[in-house]
């Protein structure tokens, strides 16, 4: 059922883009080829495909409305299987106001993308509206948004009923959650260094308005800086404390208490190969809980629950939880079309629990492993591009290590062009 | 103070003591032409000598073949603006802007490209001062390259 109003929804979009006058409409088709696994086991492979159409209708220089919709198929295999999807990933009329005066005022209203200043989340797509006021040295932005429109899966799962929600096929929205962000932005207010803080809450409404108990509501205060620490070197800094608390209806609630930290220096050199690298530690804390879920009912649970937070390994079968990440990445672009690069991850473990890991020795502190990854970017034309990567983490079974005798590598290997029309 | 702006954009191409009445008419215009447009595009890619005089007929038939149709006294659009410029200075930055050429895709490649900034879509009129200020940074972009 929800598939069938899907494609009527996906084919209104098609069809209002193609028919109206007026509209700008691009297009952005990708496809490629994904696969992971485990040394020993047969891996798994993923053939995803997508196309994005955007539809552009500006009515002053400003003022713009602007929807987007996009279908995907991801085909399977072992069964060999075909999903398709669709989706409405923007809807939004968006305006500035005084531009040229010294100070701009813009808002969003609709569903839109939204990015934090520190850069640290992933992108956040929810309906609401987001407030923005500039000068040259303050930028203060305000958003008040639900992803109660959202179709189950595009927020991230955070509980137990959120997977079973994403996993049902009859459900068209995902459980309901208010979203809230306030953020100071001060570029080059002091010296070089920008500096900003940054409040992002999100409040469960789902044991209000669904027939579950299960809700978690998480709040992320975030301080950073930048600043140059040389002609060619940069440095970042990004500190996150969460606070909230998940319940499950049968017990008292755990009250959530956690930690997050970037800490960055990119730096580029020059030559023909145009080498640049940088450093990056980050780390997200941990607590004794040995699930993906907090389970400390009644207690406090100090695990970091960010999962709208990026990390840089891909193969390592380790969250953004109870994690110390020291990755050293080099690139080289020997010529505007062609970049290389290659990434170290060592992953260490701070704190006893286990964090749902399969194959943990109990109770232990130490290191995770080692990940090395590679990628090549080919863009032969402004509007192609084929980017190639491959990962492989290596499990640390001895010594300080942390996992059992029974733990493999695990791998991931992706293929993707992409073709902006 | 618009014909100064003019006048600095095209200084180094020689416009300035022969054709500075033309230039300061161009950049005050609401709405830029075809010829008028590729006139200043022959010049500033080095397809006719600063000196030459405006003459509309002479300008449409030493037009490139492909935009030769949008070189009249009509109106240019946005996009159709923009494939003027792609053509005389050959930027030539996207797969699909070579498969199909046409204002579409120019609009595109300048965009992509940072030549331009104007915001607007593809149908709307091109102020004489952006079209200006967008061929000097196409004119910065070829000699970049």
């Amino acid at each position: 059922m929800r598939r069938v109003r899907m494609i009527v929804l996906g084919g209104i979009l098609v069809f209002s883009g193609v028919s109206a006058i007026g509209l700008e409409v691009d297009g952005i088709f990708s496809a490629g080829a994904a696969a992971a696994g485990e040394t020993g086991t047969e891996g798994s492979v993923l053939l995803p495909a997508s196309n994005a159409l955007t539809m552009t209708q500006r009515f002053t220089e400003d003022a713009v409305i602007i929807l987007q919709g996009s279908a995907a198929l991801e085909t399977s295999f072992d069964p060999v299987s075909s999903d398709w999807s669709f989706s409405v990933d923007r809807f939004s009329f968006e305006d500035t106001i005084n531009r040229n005066a010294g100070w701009v005022f813009s808002y969003t209203v609709g569903r839109a993308g939204f990015a934090d200043y520190a850069g640290i989340l992933n992108p956040l797509t929810a309906d609401g509206i987001v407030l923005a006021f500039k000068r040259p040295t303050l930028q203060i932005t305000g958003l008040a948004s639900t992803t109660a429109l959202l179709q189950p899966g595009e927020f991230p799962n955070l509980t137990l009923a959120d997977s079973a929600v994403a996993a049902d096929d009859d459900r068209i929205f995902g459980l309901p959650r208010l979203l809230g962000n306030a953020g100071v932005f001060l570029p080059e207010r002091w010296g070089r260094a920008n500096v900003g803080i940054e409040y992002l809450y999100q409040t469960d409404l789902a044991a209000a308005l669904e027939a579950t108990d299960d809700s978690l509501s998480s709040g992320y205060l975030t301080i950073f800086a930048t600043h140059p620490l040389g002609s060619r070197l940069f440095g970042f800094l990004a500190a996150t404390g969460s606070h909230g608390s998940y319940e499950d209806g049968a017990n008292e609630a755990t009250t959530l208490l956690g930690g997050h930290l970037v800490a960055a220096m990119r730096g580029f050199g020059s030559g023909p190969l145009r080498p640049s690298g940088s450093l990056r530690l980050q780390a997200a804390s941990g607590g004794a809980s040995d699930a993906s879920l907090p389970d400390d009912p009644g207690g406090t649970d100090t695990a970091f629950y960010g999962d709208q937070i990026a990390s840089v390994w891909t193969a390592a079968p380790v969250g953004l939880r109870n994690v110390v990440a020291a990755t050293a990445e080099g690139r080289l672009t020997p010529t505007d079309w062609l970049t290389f690069a290659g990434t170290s991850t060592l992953l260490a473990k701070p704190a006893l629990g286990d964090a749902g890991i399969d194959h943990l020795l109990p109770e232990t502190r130490g290191v995770y492993g080692l990940e090395l990854g590679t990628t090549l970017e080919i863009k032969p034309f402004g509007d192609l591009d084929f980017d190639f990567a491959g990962s492989i983490f290596l499990p640390l079974q001895s010594g300080i290590g942390v996992f059992d005798g029974n733990a493999e590598r695990s791998w991931s290997i992706s293929a993707t062009a992409t073709l902006l029309w | 103070m618009l014909w100064v702006v003019a006048m600095a954009l095209f200084a180094a191409n020689g416009v300035v003591a022969q054709e500075a009445a033309f230039v300061a008419r161009y950049a005050e215009s609401e709405s830029v032409t075809g010829v008028e447009t590729a006139y200043l595009l022959s010049i500033a890619t080095g397809l006719a000598s600063p000196g030459d005089p405006f003459d509309a007929q002479t300008v449409q038939e030493s037009a490139p073949q492909r935009v030769r149709d949008l070189v009249t006294q009509d109106p240019l659009t946005l996009g159709e603006f923009s494939f003027l410029l792609t053509t005389y200075f050959e930027i030539t930055d996207g797969l699909m802007g070579r498969l199909f050429p046409g204002p579409r895709y120019a609009l595109r490649d300048l965009r992509r490209e940072r030549v331009l900034f104007f915001r607007a879509d593809a149908g709307s009129p091109v102020p004489g001062e952006t079209a200006l200020r967008t061929i000097r940074r196409a004119a910065a972009l070829e000699a970049s390259s």
